[in-house]
């Protein structure tokens, strides 16, 4: 994180990961159901994703990165998501 | 606000890191693609994991990230003291996970589970066991970089160590991130 | 020459080149052999051939490496070496038993070699690459000690560079690999592991730290980049290979009895592998073009990028064609196999060594930098009828293999092994004439040696 104003309420790096314990909770409370299905495999991925998305923008700090060093986690996210999700589509006979 | 050019941390580690993501991408899309032909089976004994342990280990690892991102602002404010504390807070956490996931290991070890059980568990020990060293290895990076930090070797104005050790940890989670809906939870 | 010393790498690049065209031969024979069957028979076998073939090639690295590192390591420690005459003794006693044992391959029946040489007492004969009688496996270990003995002292007595650590490092895991070729366990499964363990972690490990220290160090000669950069790439090529390559030795495992997770593990992390060869390519031209000076080697330079490519085409492409699993299940073994056999040791080792050789050699014969111009272009000649010959040997077998592969292991009626060979003859015809450009351009090397001696220096011209 860089230059945090100390005058805001809240860190933003505490409520990314705030954000993030909340999103955990919810994909483990879908996990205890044992429920499956397509859709809800998907959104749980999603989850993930956006996880990943927040780590590497504000803990890792690529949001303040500017070029190609802004890309890799993205991109890196993009891939094995696009895979699995095509994966559990076909899995569903999709 | 100003943008750099180049992420936090030598860029080395960050060549590093993006190798490391790349092994592991090629585990994700070969497990999504393995279970495709064994759907019944991954279902099956995906209901073996412990899913609890894993929301336990998800929370130490995020928590853990987060110390970290602590322990960088800390430095970047000239704070040694309040960084160090970060930091071995940080590697506190990762030892909670050790201890969590060996006890998960332990239980699936004494039921008899190898790689060779079945290509379920062939990947679940794969894909965590792998991980489970690059915990390893990101607590003895962030260990040194905490050491360093004691004896007063990183400032305001140069803590390239500090940033390049916290960039690796925060791999370490993200790859935690997406193991764990694939393996525990979608189904 | 900053250290007299030094000057014991001159015998080891002379041998060395000297078996290369050795080697070189054999391989005409063999490819010969090839389509006509029964050349030089009985008089020297294919079999017999094809080991002079390959020990000569690993026997003529070794020297040149030996030699490598006589000139670089007082260069970089920055003081004498520790024995020179030590140096000098090994030499002798390396030619001789090298020689020796190819010439008990080629006058002894392999049988009576083995029990010639006692192989009884301690079996370790016949396993490629590492068939050599025991005795002179037990001599090639007393060498190596002394050369690391010898080294080392130099290194620890002296500055510690990166370089020259990790030359020690890759010099080291060589000799302590070369321990597995001593155990020959009679489960046939453990004898490939244990062979691998030599081959695999050779070439796909601590001989890449070898390669990467002797092009870093060439490099920082010819290019005047600072030491700080290049030290750096050093470090993630080298920490990149290890990664990759130790597991990566799993892409042996997956048809000789292993667990099936070797599949999965070797072909994820052999798939790696071209990364830190992809990042020497990347890392000598980007130094060249960074480059301060212009050095008037230019032979040396060429050297240098050809061999930051062609290690990155022969390893890295032609190893990344057969190493997953599904592929490699229809291409063990094939003549894909010996395309990347010839691409990568050619691309890697022969070039790094030639490569050091280019750099060395003038100085070792007294110039204070570089051959004479007229030299250095039948060099330079050399370097591009040898590249080009082992580009067309690759494709060419890398066709022969592709239809290999499909005639015999594909389809509905796969055809028998040598009814396969017969058909695509025609490639290995076409082998034997790239090969003896390779030859001729051998030839264009050796005598780049000969020519220009009496001319003045090439200066860096403006
Ligand atoms: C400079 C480095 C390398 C050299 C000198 C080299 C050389 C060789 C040689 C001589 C063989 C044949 C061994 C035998 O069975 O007799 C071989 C096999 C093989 N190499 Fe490499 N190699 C290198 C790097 C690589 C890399 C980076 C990869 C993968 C990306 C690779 C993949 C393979 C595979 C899969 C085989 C087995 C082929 C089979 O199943 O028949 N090699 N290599
Ligand atoms: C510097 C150049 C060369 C290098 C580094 C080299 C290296 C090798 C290696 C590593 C092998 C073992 C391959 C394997 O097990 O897959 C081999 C075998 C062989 N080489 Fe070469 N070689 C070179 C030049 C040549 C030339 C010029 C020819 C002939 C025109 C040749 C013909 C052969 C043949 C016929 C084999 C036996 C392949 C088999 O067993 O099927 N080589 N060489
Ligand atoms: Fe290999």
């Amino acid at each position: 994180m860089q230059d945090i104003p100390r005058k805001r309420w809240i860190r933003p790096c505490t409520l990314v990961y705030l954000i993030m314990v909340a999103l955990t909770l919810v994909t483990w409370g879908i996990g205890m159901t044992a429920q499956g299905g397509l859709e809800l495999s998907l959104l749980v991925l999603l989850f993930a994703l956006i996880k990943g998305q927040m780590v590497g923008d504000w803990f890792m700090g690529l949001h303040f990165v500017q070029g190609i060093w802004r890309w890799p986690i993205i991109i890196w996210l993009f891939v094995p998501g696009a895979l699995i999700t095509i994966a559990f589509i076909l899995s569903y006979g999709g | 606000m100003q943008k750099n050019k180049y992420p936090p941390g030598d860029l080395a580690i960050w060549i590093f890191i993006l190798a490391e993501l790349l092994v592991f991408a090629a585990f994700f899309g070969a497990y999504a693609f393995t279970r495709l032909k064994n759907v019944e089976l991954f279902n099956y004994y995906q209901m073996t994991l412990d899913r609890n342990a894993a929301l336990l280990n998800t929370l130490a690892l995020i928590t853990s990230s987060y110390f970290v991102v602590r322990a960088v602002a800390d430095i970047r404010e000239d704070d040694s003291k309040g960084c160090k504390r970060w930091l071995w807070a940080a590697i506190a956490m990762g030892a909670f996970f050790i201890v969590i996931k060996g006890g998960e290991y332990a239980h699936h070890f004494s039921a008899g589970v190898t790689l060779s059980s079945n290509t379920f568990y062939m990947f679940y020990l794969s894909l965590t066991f792998f991980h489970f060293m690059h915990v390893i290895l990101g607590m003895v990076i962030l260990a040194a970089v905490a050491l360093k930090v004691g004896r007063g070797g990183y400032s305001a104005d140069e803590h390239t160590g500090v940033e390049t050790g916290a960039s690796y940890w925060h791999m370490v989670d993200l790859v935690w991130l997406i193991l764990f809906p694939l393996i525990y939870v979608m189904r | 020459m900053q250290y007299s010393s030094q000057a014991v790498a001159k015998p080891y690049f002379i041998a060395a080149i000297g078996l290369f065209v050795g080697q070189i031969l054999f391989g005409l024979i063999l490819g010969l052999q090839y389509v006509l069957g029964d050349f030089l028979f009985p008089e020297i076998p294919f079999n017999v051939a094809r080991m002079v073939h390959t020990n000569l090639l690993i026997v003529w690295l070794l020297f040149g490496f030996m030699g490598a590192a006589y000139y670089l390591v007082p260069e970089e420690s920055e003081r004498e070496l520790e024995s020179p005459g030590l140096a000098i003794a090994m030499f002798w006693i390396f030619l001789v038993a090298g020689a020796l044992t190819i010439l008990g391959y080629l006058l002894v029946p392999y049988a009576g070699l083995a029990q010639l040489t006692g192989n009884d007492l301690l079996p370790t004969m016949g396993r490629e690459f590492l068939e050599q009688p025991t005795i002179t496996k037990l001599g090639i270990v007393v060498v190596a000690l002394s050369f690391l003995y010898n080294i080392g002292m130099t290194v620890l007595k002296g500055r510690k560079t990166v370089v020259s650590l990790v030359l020690l490092i890759g010099l080291t895991g060589l000799a302590v690999f070369f321990l597995f070729s001593f155990y020959n366990p009679d489960n046939l499964v453990l004898d490939k592991f244990f062979w691998w363990w030599v081959v695999h972690l050779w070439v796909e490990g601590v001989w890449e730290l070898i390669l990467g220290s002797i092009l870093a160090f060439v490099l920082i000669k010819t290019t005047g980049v600072d030491r700080e950069v290049i030290e750096k790439w050093l470090y993630i090529i080298i920490a990149m290979t290890l990664i990759t390559g130790i597991i990566g030795t799993g892409h042996h495992y997956y048809w000789i009895g292993t667990p099936e997770y070797w599949q999965w593990w070797g072909s994820v992390f052999s798939a790696m592998e071209p990364i830190p060869f992809f990042m020497m390519t990347v890392f000598a031209f980007n130094m060249v073009n960074k480059r301060r000076r212009e050095h008037p080697n230019k032979a040396a330079v060429l050297w240098a990028l050809g061999t930051a490519t062609m290690a990155f085409l022969g390893a890295g492409v032609w190893g990344f064609l057969h190493t997953l699993a599904p592929v490699n299940y229809y291409t063990h073994g094939s003549q894909i196999t010996a395309a990347h056999g010839h691409m990568a040791f050619y691309g890697a080792y022969v070039m790094i060594v030639l490569t050091m050789i280019s750099y060395a050699m003038p100085m070792l014969r007294g110039r204070t930098a570089a051959n004479s111009n007229k030299s250095q272009v039948l060099e330079m000649w050399s370097f591009w009828l040898m590249t080009i010959a082992i580009v067309f040997i690759t494709l060419f077998l890398t066709a022969a293999g592709i239809l290999q592969v499909f005639l015999q292991r594909m389809g509905e009626n796969p055809l028998p092994f040598m009814v396969v060979q017969e058909k695509v003859a025609l490639f290995y015809w076409l082998r034997e004439i790239a090969g003896l450009v390779f030859l001729i351009g051998l030839l264009t090397y050796v005598a780049s040696f000969f020519v220009g001696n009496d001319e003045p220096e090439a200066k860096t011209a403006g």
